[in-house]
């Protein structure tokens, strides 16, 4: 068993393969030996946030994981899809700013498929969004002047239709 | 959500890379957004020339169109002109320089080159030599009378002063004192290229430029060209298509120097290359495109070599320019990692040079090519002596269905590691019995009889595609005309009826068209019933690399 410690000083005790989802606390472990019972730190994620990634991590224990370089940000050869599975969907089903905590918990944890899921939900949230309506869904403040604003948008007319 | 990561948010716009509409909306949210939403929007540019006189007056007509209301069914605006009304180059258009020069740092993602020759006047799509003759009214040492209604110039202007104002103002994407070399890419990894876009910048027209070398000959100008924009590519390049290329003909074998040069060319200078994508002028019959008949008793339609304003033809390249002077053509093959190659239109000359350039002189390898697409072949085009060469590498193969394969015995058993067959079906007289013979043959194979102990062999998919001009109803009467339901049945069944696994057979997972299952059923009932006939959409993995999807 593992034992994990969140920034609000919560313990969890996880089995090993439920906790080597995470590509960070593998590395963790491999680095501090088998045998250790020292709490791996965890002080990017609180355990509200933690409760679900674990809960995310026990449904798909075992499942093969992704290979480490399958999945670059350069990686533009990768068949895109934002379709998520029933399970992930409703597991997903989270106020907006859970969302992006298990978001930013899952960057920091190295959990591909979390990440994967979390990026397809705020993607599926945005389409069909004008500017305005994201940056409203999201609280982003619009940076551009309306000069630039002008520009992108006849830059933009070059991009081709597919 | 501004909390968020650069690498996350990007990610989450990755996620919606294949939506225009939503990279387009994506780009406008903030300025960490810009860039990777650009990444995706500009993975992939097509450049032509422009007449800004021209796209504002035609704004100008959808505009008053538009404002009549559309009562009168002639002011119903169609779908491309509603489009063009929102959008905001066509009400002030941007020079395609300017452009480049405001995405200069998105101009490292751009992965994608088409360039295309024609000019948009009106509705209409120009040549370069339309657009000088009917158009502009110049051309060569003649001008044209009518374009003085068509512009509504009287006999006393200047004409030429007139019109020569008229051309220097079209905006060639390379700059009107330079060659396409001039483009600022340097890390694409596609570029099409018809060759009619030299066309545009016939050396009479561009000398004085800066970019031009002075001894630059006429003949060498569009090879000097191309080379130099493969060559600042060469790093990334990985895919190179040329259509409507007037190379590979014997009569330009006359002069030793003379003799095409083209493949040599990208061997040299596109190292990397993968894919390679080759269309000559000759077209199977499609009455949607204005093609004029060729003389003489060809069986293929032909569209005009591409020539300058003045009439010339625009040249092929050169060996000249792909050797160095006095070195001797290549006569071991060269290590190449080319794994795609597509020949299209080309007549037979051209057709056994092509071969002689693969085959004998080895400019690429040919033992790596796993997808091979031949299509529009010659109708006397000899297709096993190339399957000789290149049967074991083979994995995928698209085939034209028409004069040239009429008889054409293709048997699964001749190539070892086929996954693919794609069969491109086309509106001829004898589009039946083509299909026919191609399916019954491919189905004669199940049995191996030439003794070979070699078991089982799987071919993952057959695909029969929809050519141009032929539409769904068109397919489902070749389907049940062709009476292939028996072969296919025997080809998806395993083990057919009376064999035995020892005697060696092939089993065929799959077969799709590009048809609705309706019709699938209809035409087709006894192999639909096996579960292993489906719609399919015709895939293009022979032509478009996946990047560009």
């Amino acid at each position: 068993m593992i034992v994990l410690k969140t920034s609000d000083n919560e313990t969890f005790t996880v089995e090993r393969d439920v906790a080597e989802r995470s590509v960070l606390i593998k590395n963790m472990l491999d680095d501090i030996g088998e045998n250790s019972e020292q709490a791996i730190p965890l002080p990017n994620v609180n355990s509200s946030v933690l409760k679900k990634v674990l809960e995310y991590c026990e449904h798909h224990r075992g499942e093969p994981l992704p290979a480490a370089d399958a999945d670059t940000s350069q990686d533009d050869t990768r068949k895109r899809t934002t379709d998520i599975s029933e399970w992930d969907q409703k597991f997903i089903t989270v106020d907006q700013e859970m969302l992006f905590e298990i978001i930013l918990a899952a960057n920091y944890l190295d959990i591909k498929s979390l990440l994967d899921v979390g990026c397809k939900t705020v993607a599926n949230m945005i389409k069909g969004k004008t500017p305005e309506e994201i940056r409203k869904l999201f609280n982003i403040v619009n940076d551009f002047t309306p000069e630039e604003e002008a520009q992108i948008k006849k830059e933009n007319e070059w991009a081709e239709d597919r | 959500m501004s909390d968020l990561p650069q690498e996350v948010i990007d990610r989450i716009i990755d996620e919606l890379s294949n939506s225009i509409e939503d990279l387009r909306n994506l780009s406008l949210v903030c300025r960490p957004w810009l860039r990777r939403a650009r990444y995706h929007l500009f993975r992939s540019i097509t450049l032509g020339p422009q007449d800004f006189k021209e796209i504002r007056e035609h704004y100008a007509y959808v505009k008053l169109k538009a404002s009549r209301g559309g009562w009168d069914p002639d002011d119903r605006l169609s779908f491309d002109e509603e489009k063009l009304l929102r959008s905001p180059l066509a009400e002030n258009p941007q020079p395609v320089q300017l452009f480049l020069s405001s995405i200069s740092d998105t101009l490292p993602c751009v992965r994608g080159l088409r360039l295309l020759p024609l000019i948009q006047v009106g509705r209409g799509l120009f040549s370069a030599k339309n657009y000088f003759h009917k158009w502009l009214g110049f051309g060569g040492d003649q001008y044209v009378p009518e374009c003085y209604v068509k512009r509504e110039l009287s006999p006393n202007e200047d004409f030429y002063e007139r019109q020569k104002a008229r051309w220097d103002a079209v905006d060639l994407p390379w700059g009107h004192g330079a060659g396409i070399h001039a483009l600022p890419f340097r890390n694409l990894r596609y570029i099409h290229i018809q060759w009619s876009v030299f066309s545009w910048t016939p050396p009479s027209l561009s000398s004085g430029g800066d970019d031009i070398p002075i001894s630059m000959s006429p003949n060498l100008w569009p090879g000097f060209q191309l080379a130099m924009l493969i060559k600042s590519n060469a790093d990334t390049l990985d895919y190179i298509s040329i259509d409507e290329y007037p190379g590979f003909r014997l009569d330009q074998y006359t002069s030793t120097s003379n003799a095409d040069g083209l493949l040599d060319l990208l061997a040299q200078n596109a190292p990397k290359l993968r894919s390679l994508s080759l269309g000559g002028l000759l077209r199977p019959f499609n009455p949607h495109l204005h093609i004029t008949q060729p003389s003489g008793s060809s069986a293929f339609l032909s569209k005009d070599p591409p020539i300058y304003p003045s009439g010339e033809e625009v040249p092929h390249v050169s060996s000249d320019w792909a050797f160095p002077r006095n070195d001797l053509p290549l006569t071991n093959p060269r290590q190449s990692s080319l794994e795609s190659l597509s020949i299209r239109g080309f007549d037979s000359e051209s057709t056994l040079l092509i071969e002689d350039a693969f085959l004998n002189r080895g400019v690429f390898a040919v033992t790596t090519i796993k997808y091979l697409a031949l299509s529009a072949m010659p109708e006397d085009y000899n297709y096993m002596f190339l399957f000789s060469k290149l049967y074991q590498s083979l994995t995928h193969l698209t085939l034209d269905l028409d004069k040239s394969t009429l008889n054409l015995k293709l048997k699964f058993s001749f190539f070892p590691n086929l996954e693919c067959v794609q069969l491109i079906i086309h509106t001829t007289y004898r589009a039946r019995i083509n299909l026919r013979n191609m399916v019954r043959s491919l189905s004669d194979n199940v049995v191996r009889l030439d003794g070979s102990n070699s078991g089982f062999k799987i071919v993952r998919l057959l695909h029969i595609a929809l050519g141009p001009g032929v539409h769904s109803g068109v397919a489902e009467q070749y389907l049940s005309g062709a009476s292939i339901d028996e072969y296919l049945l025997n080809l998806v069944q395993h083990p057919p009826l009376g064999l035995s696994r020892s005697m060696g057979w092939t089993k065929l997972n799959m077969v799709t068209v590009d048809v609705s299952e309706t019709i699938l059923a209809e035409a087709l009932p006894m192999t639909f019933a096996t579960g292993c006939l489906k719609f399919g959409e015709t895939d293009e993995w022979w032509r478009q690399p996946i990047y560009l999807r």
